[in-house]
Protein backbone atom coordinates (compact mmCIF):
# COMPACT_ATOMS: atom_id res chain seq x y z
CA UNK A 1 0.00 0.00 0.00
CA UNK A 2 1.23 3.08 -1.19
CA UNK A 3 -0.79 5.41 0.29
CA UNK A 4 -1.44 5.16 4.67
CA UNK A 5 -4.50 6.76 4.38
CA UNK A 6 -6.21 4.66 2.21
CA UNK A 7 -4.79 1.31 4.26
CA UNK A 8 -6.66 2.94 7.19
CA UNK A 9 -9.51 3.61 5.56
CA UNK A 10 -9.79 0.30 4.05
CA UNK A 11 -9.11 -1.22 8.11
CA UNK A 12 -12.03 0.97 8.95
CA UNK A 13 -14.15 -0.05 6.20
CA UNK A 14 -13.94 -3.84 7.17
CA UNK A 15 -13.97 -3.35 11.10
CA UNK A 16 -17.20 -1.86 10.28
CA UNK A 17 -18.74 -4.75 8.56
CA UNK A 18 -17.27 -7.10 10.62
CA UNK A 19 -18.69 -4.77 13.13
CA UNK A 20 -22.18 -6.09 12.21
CA UNK A 21 -21.05 -9.34 12.22
CA UNK A 22 -19.90 -8.82 15.95
CA UNK A 23 -22.72 -7.49 16.73
CA UNK A 24 -25.13 -10.15 15.47
CA UNK A 25 -23.16 -12.65 17.08
CA UNK A 26 -22.94 -10.98 20.52
CA UNK A 27 -27.03 -11.17 20.12
CA UNK A 28 -27.00 -14.90 19.76
CA UNK A 29 -24.05 -15.57 21.98
CA UNK A 30 -23.32 -12.84 24.78
CA UNK A 31 -27.29 -12.57 25.05
CA UNK A 32 -28.64 -15.69 24.64
CA UNK A 33 -26.08 -18.04 24.73
CA UNK A 34 -26.06 -19.19 21.46
CA UNK A 35 -22.84 -20.65 20.13
CA UNK A 36 -23.25 -19.92 16.87
CA UNK A 37 -20.41 -21.01 14.87
CA UNK A 38 -21.62 -20.14 11.46
CA UNK A 39 -21.19 -16.96 11.09
CA UNK A 40 -18.94 -17.29 8.01
CA UNK A 41 -21.47 -19.44 6.31
CA UNK A 42 -24.26 -16.94 6.72
CA UNK A 43 -21.94 -14.04 5.82
CA UNK A 44 -20.74 -16.27 2.40
CA UNK A 45 -24.24 -16.80 1.72
CA UNK A 46 -24.89 -12.89 1.82
CA UNK A 47 -21.99 -12.06 -0.24
CA UNK A 48 -22.75 -14.45 -2.92
CA UNK A 49 -26.56 -13.77 -3.15
CA UNK A 50 -25.37 -10.55 -3.76
CA UNK A 51 -22.43 -10.84 -5.94
CA UNK A 52 -25.06 -13.20 -8.47
CA UNK A 53 -27.99 -10.96 -8.40
CA UNK A 54 -25.67 -8.05 -9.19
CA UNK A 55 -24.57 -10.24 -12.15
CA UNK A 56 -28.11 -10.06 -12.94
CA UNK A 57 -27.72 -5.97 -12.99
CA UNK A 58 -29.81 -5.72 -9.76
CA UNK A 59 -29.15 -2.86 -7.65
CA UNK A 60 -27.62 -3.22 -4.30
CA UNK A 61 -30.45 -2.35 -2.40
CA UNK A 62 -32.79 -5.11 -3.96
CA UNK A 63 -29.71 -7.80 -3.48
CA UNK A 64 -29.39 -6.85 -0.29
CA UNK A 65 -32.93 -7.02 0.58
CA UNK A 66 -32.75 -10.65 -0.65
CA UNK A 67 -29.61 -11.56 1.12
CA UNK A 68 -31.15 -10.18 4.14
CA UNK A 69 -34.15 -12.66 3.39
CA UNK A 70 -32.25 -15.74 1.93
CA UNK A 71 -30.27 -16.08 5.03
CA UNK A 72 -32.98 -15.56 7.67
CA UNK A 73 -34.71 -18.27 5.56
CA UNK A 74 -31.47 -20.83 6.22
CA UNK A 75 -30.62 -19.64 9.46
CA UNK A 76 -34.33 -20.20 9.97
CA UNK A 77 -34.39 -23.62 9.29
CA UNK A 78 -31.03 -24.70 9.94
CA UNK A 79 -31.58 -23.72 13.11
CA UNK A 80 -34.81 -26.22 13.47
CA UNK A 81 -32.40 -28.97 13.51
CA UNK A 82 -29.28 -27.49 15.52
CA UNK A 83 -30.82 -25.27 18.28
CA UNK A 84 -31.72 -28.75 19.90
CA UNK A 85 -28.25 -29.65 20.07
CA UNK A 86 -26.40 -28.47 23.38
CA UNK A 87 -23.61 -25.54 23.25
CA UNK A 88 -20.39 -27.92 21.74
CA UNK A 89 -22.78 -29.88 19.62
CA UNK A 90 -24.03 -27.35 17.80
CA UNK A 91 -21.00 -25.22 17.44
CA UNK A 92 -19.27 -27.95 15.56
CA UNK A 93 -22.28 -28.43 13.35
CA UNK A 94 -22.52 -24.62 12.53
CA UNK A 95 -18.69 -24.88 11.60
CA UNK A 96 -19.77 -27.99 9.55
CA UNK A 97 -22.76 -26.07 7.76
CA UNK A 98 -19.63 -23.46 6.60
CA UNK A 99 -17.79 -26.18 5.16
CA UNK A 100 -20.20 -27.46 3.47
CA UNK A 101 -21.67 -24.32 2.20
CA UNK A 102 -18.04 -23.72 0.93
CA UNK A 103 -18.09 -26.65 -0.74
CA UNK A 104 -21.24 -26.21 -2.50
CA UNK A 105 -20.10 -22.94 -3.61
CA UNK A 106 -16.65 -24.50 -4.89
CA UNK A 107 -17.81 -27.49 -6.62
CA UNK A 108 -20.89 -25.42 -8.66
CA UNK A 109 -19.31 -23.58 -11.10
CA UNK A 110 -22.07 -22.65 -12.85
CA UNK A 111 -23.49 -21.63 -9.98
CA UNK A 112 -20.90 -19.05 -8.89
CA UNK A 113 -18.05 -19.09 -10.43
CA UNK A 114 -16.31 -22.01 -8.69
CA UNK A 115 -13.03 -21.63 -7.13
CA UNK A 116 -12.31 -18.24 -9.03
CA UNK A 117 -15.57 -16.81 -7.51
CA UNK A 118 -17.08 -14.05 -8.96
CA UNK A 119 -15.54 -10.54 -9.53
CA UNK A 120 -17.00 -7.33 -11.31
CA UNK A 121 -19.18 -6.84 -8.35
CA UNK A 122 -21.22 -3.36 -8.98
CA UNK A 123 -20.80 -1.12 -6.00
CA UNK A 124 -23.73 0.16 -3.80
CA UNK A 125 -23.28 3.99 -4.49
CA UNK A 126 -22.01 4.68 -7.47
CA UNK A 127 -21.29 8.21 -7.97
CA UNK A 128 -18.96 9.60 -11.26
CA UNK A 129 -16.41 11.06 -11.09
CA UNK A 130 -14.80 10.61 -7.74
CA UNK A 131 -11.08 9.57 -6.89
CA UNK A 132 -10.58 6.35 -5.09
CA UNK A 133 -9.87 7.52 -1.94
CA UNK A 134 -13.74 9.68 -1.94
CA UNK A 135 -14.98 6.40 -2.71
CA UNK A 136 -13.59 4.61 -0.11
CA UNK A 137 -15.22 7.39 2.33
CA UNK A 138 -18.33 7.27 0.19
CA UNK A 139 -18.50 3.55 0.79
CA UNK A 140 -17.43 3.73 4.86
CA UNK A 141 -20.51 6.33 5.16
CA UNK A 142 -23.00 3.56 3.82
CA UNK A 143 -21.37 0.70 5.98
CA UNK A 144 -20.82 2.48 9.07
CA UNK A 145 -24.84 3.47 8.46
CA UNK A 146 -25.82 0.31 8.50
CA UNK A 147 -23.52 -0.62 11.18
CA UNK A 148 -25.25 2.38 13.21
CA UNK A 149 -28.53 1.02 12.53
CA UNK A 150 -27.88 -2.76 13.24
CA UNK A 151 -26.65 -1.47 16.53
CA UNK A 152 -29.88 0.30 17.76
CA UNK A 153 -31.71 -2.55 16.54
CA UNK A 154 -29.86 -4.93 18.55
CA UNK A 155 -30.04 -2.35 21.74
CA UNK A 156 -33.52 -1.98 21.18
CA UNK A 157 -33.78 -6.11 21.38
CA UNK A 158 -32.11 -6.45 24.56
CA UNK A 159 -33.85 -3.51 26.34
CA UNK A 160 -37.21 -5.07 26.06
CA UNK A 161 -38.89 -7.81 27.71
CA UNK A 162 -38.18 -9.48 25.40
CA UNK A 163 -34.21 -9.22 25.86
CA UNK A 164 -34.91 -10.01 29.40
CA UNK A 165 -35.92 -13.26 28.19
CA UNK A 166 -32.89 -13.88 26.19
CA UNK A 167 -30.76 -13.38 29.16
CA UNK A 168 -33.18 -15.99 31.46
CA UNK A 169 -32.13 -18.40 28.61
CA UNK A 170 -28.72 -17.71 29.27
CA UNK A 171 -28.67 -17.51 32.27
CA UNK A 172 -30.87 -20.74 32.90
CA UNK A 173 -33.05 -22.54 30.52
CA UNK A 174 -35.12 -24.61 32.77
CA UNK A 175 -36.06 -21.59 34.84
CA UNK A 176 -36.64 -19.81 31.44
CA UNK A 177 -38.92 -22.69 30.39
CA UNK A 178 -40.07 -23.33 33.86
CA UNK A 179 -41.43 -19.97 33.73
CA UNK A 180 -43.26 -20.38 30.56
CA UNK A 181 -41.13 -19.53 27.80
CA UNK A 182 -40.98 -21.57 24.47
CA UNK A 183 -36.87 -21.41 25.04
CA UNK A 184 -36.81 -22.73 21.44
CA UNK A 185 -39.00 -20.33 20.34
CA UNK A 186 -36.67 -17.57 21.26
CA UNK A 187 -33.98 -19.31 20.50
CA UNK A 188 -35.01 -19.77 16.64
CA UNK A 189 -35.71 -16.16 16.54
CA UNK A 190 -32.20 -14.91 17.65
CA UNK A 191 -30.82 -17.08 15.29
CA UNK A 192 -32.77 -16.08 12.68
CA UNK A 193 -32.23 -12.21 13.46
CA UNK A 194 -28.39 -12.79 13.63
CA UNK A 195 -28.27 -14.57 10.34
CA UNK A 196 -29.72 -11.97 8.52
CA UNK A 197 -27.58 -9.32 10.08
CA UNK A 198 -24.42 -11.63 8.58
CA UNK A 199 -26.18 -11.65 5.66
CA UNK A 200 -26.53 -8.09 5.24
CA UNK A 201 -22.53 -7.92 6.43
CA UNK A 202 -21.98 -10.27 3.66
CA UNK A 203 -24.10 -8.51 1.35
CA UNK A 204 -21.79 -5.44 2.23
CA UNK A 205 -18.85 -6.93 2.24
CA UNK A 206 -18.99 -8.16 -1.81
CA UNK A 207 -20.22 -5.15 -3.08
CA UNK A 208 -17.03 -2.86 -0.76
CA UNK A 209 -14.45 -5.40 -2.56
CA UNK A 210 -15.77 -6.24 -5.66
CA UNK A 211 -13.92 -9.66 -5.70
CA UNK A 212 -15.14 -12.86 -3.86
CA UNK A 213 -14.23 -16.34 -4.05
CA UNK A 214 -14.71 -19.13 -1.60
CA UNK A 215 -11.16 -18.82 0.05
CA UNK A 216 -12.21 -15.55 1.74
CA UNK A 217 -14.47 -17.52 3.87
CA UNK A 218 -12.76 -19.63 5.75
CA UNK A 219 -13.78 -20.68 9.01
CA UNK A 220 -11.03 -18.51 10.50
CA UNK A 221 -13.88 -15.38 9.63
CA UNK A 222 -15.92 -17.34 12.20
CA UNK A 223 -12.93 -16.99 14.49
CA UNK A 224 -12.14 -13.60 13.93
CA UNK A 225 -15.78 -12.78 14.46
CA UNK A 226 -15.77 -14.79 17.88
CA UNK A 227 -12.79 -12.94 18.69
CA UNK A 228 -14.35 -9.56 18.66
CA UNK A 229 -17.30 -10.62 20.58
CA UNK A 230 -15.14 -12.36 23.44
CA UNK A 231 -12.31 -9.49 23.33
CA UNK A 232 -15.00 -6.57 23.33
CA UNK A 233 -17.51 -7.80 25.60
CA UNK A 234 -20.10 -10.36 25.55
CA UNK A 235 -23.95 -9.17 26.47
CA UNK A 236 -22.36 -5.38 25.38
CA UNK A 237 -23.32 -3.99 21.76
CA UNK A 238 -20.53 -0.95 21.85
CA UNK A 239 -18.07 -3.64 23.17
CA UNK A 240 -18.82 -6.02 20.06
CA UNK A 241 -17.96 -2.77 17.67
CA UNK A 242 -15.05 -1.81 20.23
CA UNK A 243 -13.83 -5.54 19.46
CA UNK A 244 -13.90 -5.66 16.07
CA UNK A 245 -12.05 -2.41 15.87
CA UNK A 246 -9.30 -3.86 18.00
CA UNK A 247 -9.04 -7.14 16.19
CA UNK A 248 -8.91 -5.91 12.68
CA UNK A 249 -6.31 -2.96 13.77
CA UNK A 250 -4.43 -5.56 15.50
CA UNK A 251 -4.17 -7.22 12.26
CA UNK A 252 -3.22 -4.55 10.20
CA UNK A 253 -0.76 -3.23 12.76
CA UNK A 254 0.73 -6.72 13.20
CA UNK A 255 0.76 -6.73 8.98
CA UNK A 256 2.72 -3.51 8.99
CA UNK A 257 5.39 -3.52 11.78
CA UNK A 258 5.98 -6.95 10.77
CA UNK A 259 8.24 -5.35 7.52
CA UNK A 260 10.04 -3.46 10.07
CA UNK A 261 11.19 -6.15 12.74
CA UNK A 262 13.77 -8.30 12.40
CA UNK A 263 13.11 -11.30 14.64
CA UNK A 264 14.06 -14.51 13.99
CA UNK A 265 10.74 -16.21 12.91
CA UNK A 266 8.36 -15.86 10.42
CA UNK A 267 6.51 -12.47 10.29
CA UNK A 268 3.62 -13.97 9.31
CA UNK A 269 3.33 -16.26 12.33
CA UNK A 270 3.99 -12.99 14.62
CA UNK A 271 0.18 -11.52 13.78
CA UNK A 272 -1.75 -14.74 14.71
CA UNK A 273 0.51 -15.13 18.17
CA UNK A 274 0.30 -11.33 18.89
CA UNK A 275 -3.85 -12.00 18.83
CA UNK A 276 -3.54 -15.35 20.47
CA UNK A 277 -1.44 -13.49 23.31
CA UNK A 278 -3.87 -10.61 23.28
CA UNK A 279 -7.52 -12.79 23.65
CA UNK A 280 -5.23 -15.29 26.42
CA UNK A 281 -4.56 -11.57 28.19
CA UNK A 282 -8.24 -10.38 27.77
CA UNK A 283 -9.75 -13.80 29.19
CA UNK A 284 -7.45 -14.44 32.35
CA UNK A 285 -7.58 -10.73 33.59
CA UNK A 286 -10.77 -9.39 32.48
CA UNK A 287 -13.37 -12.47 31.34
CA UNK A 288 -15.71 -10.21 30.76
CA UNK A 289 -14.20 -8.19 27.84
CA UNK A 290 -13.10 -4.71 27.56
CA UNK A 291 -16.78 -3.63 28.03
CA UNK A 292 -18.51 -5.29 30.36
CA UNK A 293 -22.46 -5.92 30.61
CA UNK A 294 -24.11 -3.51 32.14
CA UNK A 295 -26.46 -5.14 34.61
CA UNK A 296 -29.04 -2.54 35.28
CA UNK A 297 -32.55 -2.02 35.58
CA UNK A 298 -33.85 -0.67 31.68
CA UNK A 299 -35.30 2.41 30.83
CA UNK A 300 -38.84 2.98 31.79
CA UNK A 301 -38.15 2.29 35.71
CA UNK A 302 -39.05 5.26 38.10
CA UNK A 303 -37.65 3.96 41.22
CA UNK A 304 -34.83 6.37 41.49
CA UNK A 305 -35.49 6.25 45.25
CA UNK A 306 -34.47 3.02 45.74
CA UNK A 307 -31.16 3.58 44.19
CA UNK A 308 -29.26 5.50 46.50
CA UNK A 309 -29.95 2.79 49.19
CA UNK A 310 -28.94 0.05 46.87
CA UNK A 311 -25.55 2.15 47.09
CA UNK A 312 -25.69 1.67 50.85
CA UNK A 313 -26.07 -1.88 50.71
CA UNK A 314 -23.39 -2.59 47.66
CA UNK A 315 -20.83 -0.75 50.62
CA UNK A 316 -22.17 -3.23 53.37
CA UNK A 317 -21.59 -6.06 51.42
CA UNK A 318 -18.12 -5.18 50.66
CA UNK A 319 -17.38 -4.05 54.12
CA UNK A 320 -18.71 -7.91 55.76
CA UNK B 1 -62.62 -26.42 47.90
CA UNK B 2 -63.17 -30.79 46.90
CA UNK B 3 -61.88 -30.27 43.89
CA UNK B 4 -58.62 -31.72 43.51
CA UNK B 5 -56.62 -29.25 41.54
CA UNK B 6 -53.31 -32.22 41.05
CA UNK B 7 -53.70 -35.72 40.36
CA UNK B 8 -51.09 -38.74 39.90
CA UNK B 9 -51.83 -41.68 38.70
CA UNK B 10 -49.33 -44.10 39.10
CA UNK B 11 -46.35 -42.16 37.90
CA UNK B 12 -42.76 -44.35 37.05
CA UNK B 13 -39.66 -43.34 36.33
CA UNK B 14 -36.83 -45.12 35.76
CA UNK B 15 -32.74 -43.53 35.61
CA UNK B 16 -31.32 -46.69 33.89
CA UNK B 17 -31.46 -49.17 37.07
CA UNK B 18 -32.45 -46.89 39.53
CA UNK B 19 -36.48 -46.97 40.12
CA UNK B 20 -36.58 -43.30 41.24
CA UNK B 21 -40.51 -43.15 41.36
CA UNK B 22 -42.46 -46.27 41.38
CA UNK B 23 -45.88 -46.28 41.45
CA UNK B 24 -46.63 -42.57 42.94
CA UNK B 25 -50.39 -41.99 43.01
CA UNK B 26 -51.33 -38.76 44.76
CA UNK B 27 -54.47 -36.20 44.68
CA UNK B 28 -54.23 -32.73 46.29
CA UNK B 29 -57.58 -30.66 46.90
CA UNK B 30 -58.21 -27.19 45.33
CA UNK B 31 -56.76 -24.23 48.31
CA UNK B 32 -55.25 -26.52 50.44
CA UNK B 33 -51.51 -26.57 51.64
CA UNK B 34 -49.71 -30.10 51.23
CA UNK B 35 -46.25 -31.26 52.35
CA UNK B 36 -44.07 -33.82 51.23
CA UNK B 37 -41.07 -35.34 53.56
CA UNK B 38 -39.26 -37.86 53.09
CA UNK B 39 -35.74 -39.01 53.22
CA UNK B 40 -33.00 -38.02 51.07
CA UNK B 41 -32.91 -38.96 47.58
CA UNK B 42 -36.46 -40.72 48.09
CA UNK B 43 -37.86 -39.16 44.57
CA UNK B 44 -39.63 -35.70 46.07
CA UNK B 45 -37.67 -33.82 43.70
CA UNK B 46 -37.85 -35.88 41.20
CA UNK B 47 -41.78 -36.11 41.44
CA UNK B 48 -41.37 -31.90 40.95
CA UNK B 49 -39.69 -32.57 37.82
CA UNK B 50 -41.99 -34.62 36.39
CA UNK B 51 -45.10 -32.73 37.64
CA UNK B 52 -43.52 -29.72 35.88
CA UNK B 53 -42.78 -31.54 32.90
CA UNK B 54 -38.75 -31.41 33.38
CA UNK B 55 -39.09 -35.33 33.64
CA UNK B 56 -41.45 -37.36 31.27
CA UNK B 57 -42.97 -40.35 33.39
CA UNK B 58 -42.50 -43.40 31.63
CA UNK B 59 -45.43 -44.46 32.54
CA UNK B 60 -48.54 -43.12 34.76
CA UNK B 61 -50.94 -39.77 34.34
CA UNK B 62 -50.92 -36.38 35.39
CA UNK B 63 -53.77 -34.56 35.61
CA UNK B 64 -54.01 -30.48 36.47
CA UNK B 65 -57.58 -29.26 36.54
CA UNK B 66 -58.50 -32.41 34.50
CA UNK B 67 -56.19 -31.70 32.08
CA UNK B 68 -53.71 -34.09 31.25
CA UNK B 69 -50.41 -32.45 31.77
CA UNK B 70 -47.62 -35.26 31.61
CA UNK B 71 -46.08 -35.09 28.21
CA UNK B 72 -46.17 -31.34 28.01
CA UNK B 73 -43.11 -28.87 27.50
CA UNK B 74 -42.69 -27.13 31.19
CA UNK B 75 -43.48 -23.76 29.29
CA UNK B 76 -46.89 -25.40 28.78
CA UNK B 77 -47.71 -26.41 32.27
CA UNK B 78 -46.41 -23.13 33.19
CA UNK B 79 -49.31 -21.32 31.15
CA UNK B 80 -51.80 -23.88 33.05
CA UNK B 81 -50.61 -22.10 36.15
CA UNK B 82 -48.36 -24.72 38.20
CA UNK B 83 -45.33 -23.23 39.09
CA UNK B 84 -42.25 -24.60 41.06
CA UNK B 85 -39.79 -23.24 42.56
CA UNK B 86 -35.91 -25.11 42.47
CA UNK B 87 -33.86 -27.02 45.36
CA UNK B 88 -30.65 -25.31 44.86
CA UNK B 89 -31.84 -21.77 44.02
CA UNK B 90 -31.47 -21.34 40.30
CA UNK B 91 -31.26 -17.84 39.91
CA UNK B 92 -30.21 -15.52 37.00
CA UNK B 93 -26.80 -14.84 38.08
CA UNK B 94 -26.10 -11.58 35.63
CA UNK B 95 -29.64 -10.35 36.04
CA UNK B 96 -30.57 -7.65 38.53
CA UNK B 97 -32.90 -9.18 41.53
CA UNK B 98 -36.20 -6.81 40.54
CA UNK B 99 -35.54 -8.78 36.80
CA UNK B 100 -35.43 -12.07 38.31
CA UNK B 101 -38.96 -11.54 39.52
CA UNK B 102 -40.17 -9.53 36.28
CA UNK B 103 -39.53 -12.63 34.06
CA UNK B 104 -41.84 -15.02 35.44
CA UNK B 105 -44.84 -12.71 34.21
CA UNK B 106 -46.41 -12.84 31.10
CA UNK B 107 -45.64 -9.64 29.67
CA UNK B 108 -47.35 -8.29 26.40
CA UNK B 109 -43.38 -7.42 25.72
CA UNK B 110 -42.16 -11.09 25.92
CA UNK B 111 -42.86 -11.39 21.90
CA UNK B 112 -40.39 -10.33 19.30
CA UNK B 113 -42.92 -7.90 17.71
CA UNK B 114 -44.93 -6.35 20.32
CA UNK B 115 -41.80 -5.96 22.35
CA UNK B 116 -40.25 -3.28 19.66
CA UNK B 117 -43.57 -1.80 18.14
CA UNK B 118 -45.58 -1.90 21.19
CA UNK B 119 -43.44 -0.34 23.29
CA UNK B 120 -46.63 1.57 25.07
CA UNK B 121 -48.49 -1.30 26.20
CA UNK B 122 -45.41 -3.37 27.68
CA UNK B 123 -43.89 -0.01 29.56
CA UNK B 124 -47.51 0.22 31.29
CA UNK B 125 -47.35 -3.14 32.33
CA UNK B 126 -43.83 -2.64 33.88
CA UNK B 127 -45.07 0.00 35.83
CA UNK B 128 -47.82 -2.06 37.22
CA UNK B 129 -45.60 -5.13 37.55
CA UNK B 130 -42.73 -3.31 39.19
CA UNK B 131 -44.71 -2.15 42.07
CA UNK B 132 -46.05 -5.64 42.82
CA UNK B 133 -42.60 -7.11 42.80
CA UNK B 134 -41.27 -4.04 44.91
CA UNK B 135 -44.07 -5.33 47.69
CA UNK B 136 -43.20 -8.95 47.26
CA UNK B 137 -39.20 -8.00 47.63
CA UNK B 138 -39.81 -6.37 50.60
CA UNK B 139 -41.99 -8.67 52.46
CA UNK B 140 -38.67 -11.05 51.80
CA UNK B 141 -36.15 -8.23 52.98
CA UNK B 142 -35.19 -7.75 49.50
CA UNK B 143 -35.80 -4.82 48.45
CA UNK B 144 -32.59 -3.11 48.97
CA UNK B 145 -31.38 -5.61 46.77
CA UNK B 146 -33.71 -5.03 44.21
CA UNK B 147 -30.82 -3.18 41.22
CA UNK B 148 -28.38 -5.56 42.87
CA UNK B 149 -27.41 -8.17 40.28
CA UNK B 150 -28.58 -11.48 41.73
CA UNK B 151 -25.22 -13.06 41.74
CA UNK B 152 -23.89 -11.00 44.79
CA UNK B 153 -27.04 -12.32 47.16
CA UNK B 154 -26.20 -14.74 49.89
CA UNK B 155 -27.61 -18.35 49.83
CA UNK B 156 -30.21 -17.77 51.95
CA UNK B 157 -31.60 -14.62 49.98
CA UNK B 158 -31.44 -16.36 46.84
CA UNK B 159 -33.35 -18.83 47.97
CA UNK B 160 -35.74 -16.07 49.07
CA UNK B 161 -35.39 -14.37 45.77
CA UNK B 162 -36.90 -17.94 44.00
CA UNK B 163 -40.04 -17.79 46.31
CA UNK B 164 -40.58 -14.26 45.51
CA UNK B 165 -40.56 -15.95 41.66
CA UNK B 166 -43.11 -18.62 42.09
CA UNK B 167 -45.20 -15.91 44.02
CA UNK B 168 -45.43 -13.18 41.31
CA UNK B 169 -46.84 -15.06 38.44
CA UNK B 170 -49.87 -15.67 40.24
CA UNK B 171 -50.26 -19.22 39.36
CA UNK B 172 -52.88 -21.76 41.01
CA UNK B 173 -50.64 -23.95 42.29
CA UNK B 174 -47.00 -23.46 43.38
CA UNK B 175 -44.62 -26.66 43.97
CA UNK B 176 -42.06 -25.36 46.57
CA UNK B 177 -39.19 -27.20 47.04
CA UNK B 178 -37.29 -26.84 50.45
CA UNK B 179 -38.83 -22.98 50.56
CA UNK B 180 -36.58 -22.52 54.01
CA UNK B 181 -33.45 -24.27 52.96
CA UNK B 182 -30.77 -21.80 54.27
CA UNK B 183 -32.75 -19.56 55.37
CA UNK B 184 -32.66 -18.73 59.35
CA UNK B 185 -35.28 -19.73 61.91
CA UNK B 186 -37.55 -16.26 62.01
CA UNK B 187 -37.08 -15.56 58.66
CA UNK B 188 -38.20 -19.26 57.70
CA UNK B 189 -41.64 -18.74 59.94
CA UNK B 190 -42.33 -15.37 58.40
CA UNK B 191 -42.22 -17.60 55.15
CA UNK B 192 -44.58 -19.93 56.38
CA UNK B 193 -46.90 -17.11 57.72
CA UNK B 194 -46.84 -15.64 54.64
CA UNK B 195 -47.22 -19.10 52.83
CA UNK B 196 -50.79 -19.30 54.98
CA UNK B 197 -51.72 -16.08 53.77
CA UNK B 198 -50.97 -16.82 50.57
CA UNK B 199 -53.19 -19.85 50.39
CA UNK B 200 -55.64 -17.73 52.04
CA UNK B 201 -55.78 -15.07 50.35
CA UNK B 202 -55.37 -15.77 46.62
CA UNK B 203 -56.49 -19.01 46.57
CA UNK B 204 -53.27 -21.12 45.85
CA UNK B 205 -52.73 -24.21 46.64
CA UNK B 206 -49.47 -24.85 47.74
CA UNK B 207 -46.84 -28.10 47.60
CA UNK B 208 -44.06 -28.21 49.78
CA UNK B 209 -41.07 -30.16 50.29
CA UNK B 210 -39.54 -29.37 53.25
CA UNK B 211 -37.00 -30.86 55.80
CA UNK B 212 -38.14 -28.77 58.70
CA UNK B 213 -40.77 -30.90 60.18
CA UNK B 214 -42.04 -28.83 63.59
CA UNK B 215 -42.28 -25.78 61.13
CA UNK B 216 -43.87 -27.44 58.31
CA UNK B 217 -46.71 -29.96 60.34
CA UNK B 218 -47.70 -26.67 61.84
CA UNK B 219 -49.15 -25.40 58.77
CA UNK B 220 -49.86 -27.74 56.40
CA UNK B 221 -53.50 -29.67 55.98
CA UNK B 222 -52.01 -32.50 55.16
CA UNK B 223 -48.74 -34.22 54.47
CA UNK B 224 -47.64 -37.13 52.36
CA UNK B 225 -44.55 -39.09 53.05
CA UNK B 226 -42.44 -40.51 50.39
CA UNK B 227 -39.72 -43.42 50.55
CA UNK B 228 -38.01 -45.20 47.95
CA UNK B 229 -39.99 -43.90 44.93
CA UNK B 230 -43.51 -44.08 47.29
CA UNK B 231 -46.09 -42.29 49.09
CA UNK B 232 -45.83 -44.40 52.41
CA UNK B 233 -48.19 -42.47 54.54
CA UNK B 234 -50.13 -39.80 53.74
CA UNK B 235 -52.43 -37.86 56.04
CA UNK B 236 -53.11 -34.87 58.76
CA UNK B 237 -49.91 -34.05 60.12
CA UNK B 238 -50.91 -35.52 63.79
CA UNK B 239 -51.49 -38.56 62.23
CA UNK B 240 -48.26 -38.71 60.10
CA UNK B 241 -46.10 -38.07 62.47
CA UNK B 242 -47.37 -40.96 64.72
CA UNK B 243 -47.42 -43.45 61.67
CA UNK B 244 -45.26 -46.26 62.45
CA UNK B 245 -43.12 -46.45 59.24
CA UNK B 246 -42.78 -42.84 59.22
CA UNK B 247 -40.90 -42.73 62.17
CA UNK B 248 -38.80 -45.61 60.82
CA UNK B 249 -37.67 -44.31 57.91
CA UNK B 250 -37.47 -40.42 58.37
CA UNK B 251 -38.34 -39.40 61.43
CA UNK B 252 -36.48 -41.93 63.78
CA UNK B 253 -36.93 -43.30 67.47
CA UNK B 254 -37.90 -39.87 69.34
Amino acid sequence: MADPLMYLLDAVAYAGIFGILSISLNLEYGYTNLANFGKAAFFMMGAYITAIMSGLKYPFIVNSLLAILITSVIGALTSLPALRLKEDFLAITMITLGEVMKLIIKNEEWLAGGVWGISGIASAITIPGLTFRERLIVQIALIYSILIVCYFICELIVKTPYGRILKTIREDEIVASTYGKNVFKYKIQVFTVGSAMSGLAGSLFAQYIGTINPYMFEPTVTFVVWMMVILGGPANNLGAILGAFMVEGIQRASRLFKDYLNLPLDPVNLQVMFTAILVITVIFYRPQGLLKEKIKPYEGSPHKIIAPKFMEVKSWIRRS
Amino acid sequence: MDTPILTAESLVKKFGGLIAINGVTLSIKKGEMVGLIGPNGSGKTTLFNILTGIYKPDSGKVFFNSERIDGLQPHQIYHKGLVRTFQTPRILQRMTVLDNLLISVKNPGDKFLPALFKRRSWLKFENDIRDKALEILEFLGLEKYCYTPAAELSGGQMKLLEIARALISEPSMILLDEPTAGVNPVLANDIYVKLREIKENMDITLFIVEHRIELLMGYVDKVHVMHRGKIIAEGRPDDVINDEDVIKVYLGYV
